[in-house]
């Protein structure tokens, strides 16, 4: 038996096939959306089918923009002979909040997973090879997450771009700021102290 | 509320919510469960690395009321250097995948446990090939599970003489006088059958110790797998990646 008219079943079950939105949530959000005022729920509306209709990987990248190129890679500014390997493009925000580096960037969208049968061909790992064969490119730092994917793809990525003669690197490992060495297991405080600086 | 303190390997995960996980755990004395690591996903969690894929660790958890939830986890033994080889990670992902599929949920196997914590040491050294240990933990698996394969007699008529194929169906080696009890037996020699025989009497830390040629070493693991297959009836994904993983490479 259906309780509540189509127009609104519809929206209640198209906000369920959302992450973490089960159906209790699905119908509150129906019912706020219900009240707000007729131009708001429009522009939500528009938000959602521009965002869907515009963008589109960067040509370079494979970072999301609306352009062929998103603003990294057109940035003349950025230095295009280092490139930061990434898994997901939420890792570029990460890694620009620093305002730290410089270069560019390449996104690989995912990481291997033999527990989700995702292999080296599922990711964007021949893009990357392709843009290494241009000679502006000196370092290629390996950004993937520290978790046993994202080490795994690192550790394959780099033996394919070793032979090609450019400097591969690994972002460091270690104990996090603010957090407890008593709590660091043994793995992260080697890490830490191999990759230890001088003050 | 129900406390458990006890050792536990993890097999699998699946993200939850914005930083919690639940964790596939095989324990050392409750077998299989299913457990919540709240916040594991976060930088400074302390349940981080005792939440992470094959970590190794003392847990002390208690029982809601579908999950396990992680109250203290102490790593032990992560198994790093698995993740430095992909083809090493994937049959890690394979060993665990068959321990999930063989075990149910608090029904204790510390053979199991134990067969499967050692094999993950060796895999993570590169003191055994990757080959053999691989078929000796499946053949052990299979043992513990109750599918021992019968490879000293016939397994249709009991004889000892003349065993010429390898049954996958019956479950061992038949003679010759009974190949039409299944016209799909591989045919093998002597040598393959005791080296499975080999395999499932050697302890995991020395089967370093066993030599096999490289045709035989073909044969058993072509013969293992389709043993395991049939008789877990299961295709197992993380093998067909190992197969794509070896013609990739």
């Amino acid at each position: 038996m259906n309780y509540y008219a189509a127009p609104i079943a519809k929206l209640i079950e198209a906000f369920t096939k959302l992450p973490g939105i089960g159906s209790k949530t699905a119908q509150r959000l129906a019912f706020y959306l219900l009240d707000m005022p007729q131009n708001e729920a429009e522009e939500l509306a528009y938000a959602i089918i521009n965002a869907k209709r515009n963008v589109r990987y960067c040509e370079v990248c494979s970072n999301i923009t609306d352009n062929d190129r998103c603003n990294i890679c057109s940035d003349p500014k950025r230095d295009n002979s280092v490139i930061c390997v990434v898994e997901d493009p939420r890792d570029v925000v990460a890694m620009e909040k620093t305002r730290e580096y410089k270069g560019l960037y390449h996104v690989l969208h995912g990481a291997i997973s033999p527990m989700d049968g995702i292999g080296p061909d599922d990711i964007r790992i021949k893009e990357l090879l392709a843009r290494l064969g241009d000679d502006n490119v000196k370092e290629v730092i390996l950004a993937t997450n520290p978790n046993i994917e994202g080490e795994a793809t690192a550790m394959y990525i780099s033996k394919l771009i070793k032979p090609l003669g450019i400097k591969t690197t690994r972002i460091a490992h270690g104990v996090p700021v603010g957090g407890d060495l008593e709590y660091a297991d043994e793995v992260t405080l080697m890490k830490a102290l191999e990759g230890r600086r001088e003050i | 509320m129900a406390i458990l303190k006890t050792q536990g390997l993890v097999l699998k995960y699946t993200d939850i919510n914005e930083a919690d996980r639940i964790l596939t755990i095989l324990t050392r004395d409750k077998g299989k469960i299913k457990a919540v690591s709240k916040g594991c996903r976060r930088p400074k969690s302390s349940l981080l690395p005792s939440s992470e894929l094959f970590a190794f660790s003392d847990l002390i958890l208690y029982k809601g009321s579908n999950f396990y939830h992680i109250s203290s986890g102490e790593l032990r033994e992560s198994f790093y250097d698995i993740r430095k080889d992909l083809l090493k990670l994937s049959y890690a992902v394979y060993f665990a995948e068959l321990a999930d599929s063989v075990t149910d949920e608090d029904i204790p196997s510390e053979r199991l446990f134990i067969v499967l914590s050692k094999t993950l040491y060796y895999l993570s050294r590169n003191e055994i090939p990757v080959g053999i240990l691989s078929c000796g933990y499946q053949i052990k698996l299979m043992d513990i599970s109750g599918f021992r394969p019968l490879i000293t007699k016939c397994v249709n008529c009991g004889r000892e003489e003349n065993l010429s194929r390898f049954s996958v169906d019956l479950g061992g080696a038949l003679c010759s006088l009974c190949l039409e009890h299944d016209k799909a037996a591989i045919k093998v020699s002597k040598g393959t059958l005791e080296t499975i025989g080999c395999l499932l009497s050697t302890p995991i830390s020395r089967l370093n110790t066993i030599k096999i040629d490289n045709n035989i070493f073909i044969e058993i693991d072509k013969i293992i797998i389709a043993f395991v297959e049939k008789h877990l009836d299961k295709k197992f994904k993380s093998m067909d990646f190992i197969n794509s993983i070896k013609s990739f490479e």
